[in-house]
């Protein structure tokens, strides 16, 4: 009953952290599209559009951002594997652990960071300093969305490996073998 | 606590979570936070908004995600083939061709794909099988792969020169254009090598006009083929020229760089939905991996520069009392080392922000010292025995190549590049040159 609690926990945070993770993913031809339009704009129309350069901006971290817990569900995060490929599976579990507690660690103070700064942005209406200016509230709000989902991923595989190292064997075993394709 | 106390836990912390494998930008951030507030207290915590400000809001970083996008396209369009098969059309009679061919577009298309790791991957995927049917020397075959796929990085438009140039506030054009003579030199001299050891051991390097099923192009097929590796050359052209004459900045260049894919791809028939829905996502989470690097290694090299590592380097040097070249050589060691175990990218971002400032103190160019650092990391990352871009070879090398092959294919290369690197340093003219006559 636990263990069914807890396998559907974490199917559910695969599940939502991979949307987030492809959604931001279709950022990426508009950024191209925004800048190679402000060229276009600059040399074709006439004049610079104000906007491209904060918009453009402001997608690359929504997008480079959110896809932090996605790479970490792909386990596409660069790490020194010289010791970490020789060492048994249930070494590699304890190993994790470790490694992602140090990472919750520090994705909690960003979290905490990016609440702060949300509300100092929305009480004095920080806004970029560019003719345009957009606000910047979003921006932190986004920033505590990609830290959280950041944690719960991360928090999951704690999950998964704990159980690995208490029963010998893995908890979605179908979901592991899956990691390496897209 | 003093500073050299500090350091000293700084690196012993880097070293446990790096063992453990945990994910480089996490363990940096974190460890940088959790020494922090142990020294320094909660005000440290700061650290993280700054920095998240100056990472995502960096244009200059803004290039990164466009030029992997190019380099994505391209590849996935089946550039690389067009561009293999146009060099094998125009010197294919020459002994080790295809060997050669491997070196020039190998160099172009880790160019494009800007990271050493995925280079090698592409540039093996296109180029290994080819090689091995036609009966190459498999040492020869893994080397040249090697050496055209980790020069990417040192071939504009270079992912590791833009985090240069952005941790250490200079022009990217300048370090483009000082990457331009020696990236020539060291292709120059891993030809030259090829065709001597070629002459040398014919069988080395069966020629495609002695193979059984070898087939002359119709003049139909030879016009294809050579349009195809001439747009492809083109679109390069463009995007560095853009940036050369200062019709765009770099990272507008890399916007014009995937436009000018995606026409190529629908030019060579080639566009389709999937290839570009799956040429974003790969992007999307390369981006992800190098920002998220990007980011934590700033918290911990801002961390570390705020406790005052500067001075303690600076006076380190200073106490040593060597003449300043030694120095410079030195740090060469230092990121040598480096490169034996972490990749290009943190070298780059923990390395430039601490070892730039003390160069130019000594009264050395900045691009001159970013372009050492380059070629250094270039060579740290293929060095037996741990360099980390080894793994990348074995991994598409024929299964029953064990290491010891890798480490003896990928050795007369490295000695190679080695000799571009001493001769960068020995005449600093070779890097600054071009710089210097274009932008003055």
């Amino acid at each position: 009953m636990f263990v069914t609690l807890i396998k559907r926990l974490c199917f559910c945070i695969d599940l939502i952290v991979m949307l987030f993770g492809k959604a931001a993913s279709f950022l990426m031809p508009l950024i191209a599209a925004i800048v190679a339009f402000e060229v276009f704009s600059r040399y074709f129309l006439g004049a610079p559009t104000i906007w491209a350069y904060d918009l453009s901006l402001f997608m690359f971290g929504y997008m480079a951002a959110l896809g932090g817990a996605y790479a970490q569900q792909q386990r596409s995060h660069i790490n020194v594997d010289i010791l970490y490929l020789r060492v048994s599976q249930k070494t590699k579990c304890i190993f994790n652990l470790f490694a992602f507690l140090l990472g919750i660690f520090f994705l909690i103070f960003m979290f905490n960071m990016g609440f702060e700064k949300y509300l100092e942005a929305i009480e004095f209406d920080y806004r970029r300093q560019s003719e345009w200016a957009p606000p910047m509230y979003h921006f932190w709000l986004m920033i505590m969305l990609a830290s959280g989902l950041f944690i719960a991923q991360l928090a999951r595989d704690i999950l998964s490996n704990l159980y690995e190292l208490l029963t010998g064997m893995a908890l979605m075993p179908l979901k592991e073998e899956s990691r390496d394709g897209n | 606590m003093g500073i050299e106390m500090l350091t000293g836990i700084l690196l012993l912390c880097i070293l446990v979570f790096f063992a453990l494998g945990a994910p480089v930008g996490l363990a940096l951030g974190g460890i940088a936070m959790a020494v922090g507030y142990m020294t320094w207290g909660e005000g440290i915590f700061n650290v993280i908004p700054t920095t998240l400000v100056s990472t995502y809001f960096s244009f200059i970083l803004l290039a990164i995600p466009l030029y992997i996008y190019m380099g994505q396209l391209l590849t996935k369009s089946g550039i690389g083939d067009a561009m293999f098969n146009a060099s094998q059309m125009l010197i294919g009679k020459v002994r080790g061709s295809l060997a050669i061919s491997v070196i020039a577009v190998c160099s172009m298309i880790g160019a494009m794909v800007g990271i050493i790791g995925a280079g090698i991957m592409t540039s093996g995927s296109i180029a290994l099988r080819p090689m091995l049917e036609r009966g190459y020397d498999r040492r020869m075959a893994l080397g040249v792969i090697m050496a055209g796929g980790g020069l990417g990085i040192l071939i504009p438009p270079s992912i590791p020169m833009i985090m240069f140039a952005a941790a250490t506030q200079n022009s990217i054009g300048r370090m483009f254009l000082g990457a331009m003579v020696p990236a020539l030199l060291m292709i120059l001299f891993l030809i030259t090598y090829v065709v001597i050891s070629c002459k040398i051991n014919p069988q080395k390097a069966p020629l495609d006009l002695e193979q059984a099923d070898y087939v002359e192009h119709t003049p139909n097929q030879k016009f294809r083929i050579l349009r195809d590796g001439l747009f492809s050359i083109l679109l390069i052209v463009t995007v560095l020229g853009s940036i050369i004459t200062g019709v765009a900045t770099p990272t507008e260049s890399g916007a014009i760089g995937v436009v000018g894919a995606i026409l190529l791809a629908i030019l060579f028939k080639r566009f389709k939905m999937d290839m570009f829905r799956s040429a974003g996502f790969q992007t999307a989470t390369l981006v992800s991996v190098a920002m998220w690097v990007i980011f934590g290694a700033s918290v911990f090299s801002n961390f570390h520069l705020l406790m005052g590592v500067q001075n303690m380097v600076a006076n380190f040097t200073d106490g040593l009392d060597l003449p300043p070249i030694m120095i410079i050589i030195m740090f060469q060691i230092i990121m040598l080392l480096l490169g034996f175990i972490i990749d290009e990218f943190i070298i780059v971002l923990m390395c430039a922000p601490l070892f730039t400032p003390i160069a130019v103190g000594l009264g050395y160019d900045p691009i001159w010292f970013g372009i050492l650092m380059i070629i250094n990391i270039l060579i740290a990352v293929q060095t037996p025995p741990y360099g980390f871009a080894l793994f990348y070879l074995k991994g598409i090398a024929p299964p029953d190549v064990g290491m010891g092959e890798i480490y003896k294919s990928v050795t007369p290369f490295i000695l190679l590049n080695l000799s571009v690197l001493i001769l960068c340093m020995v005449f600093p003219e070779i890097i600054l040159w071009l710089p210097n006559k274009v932008m003055g």
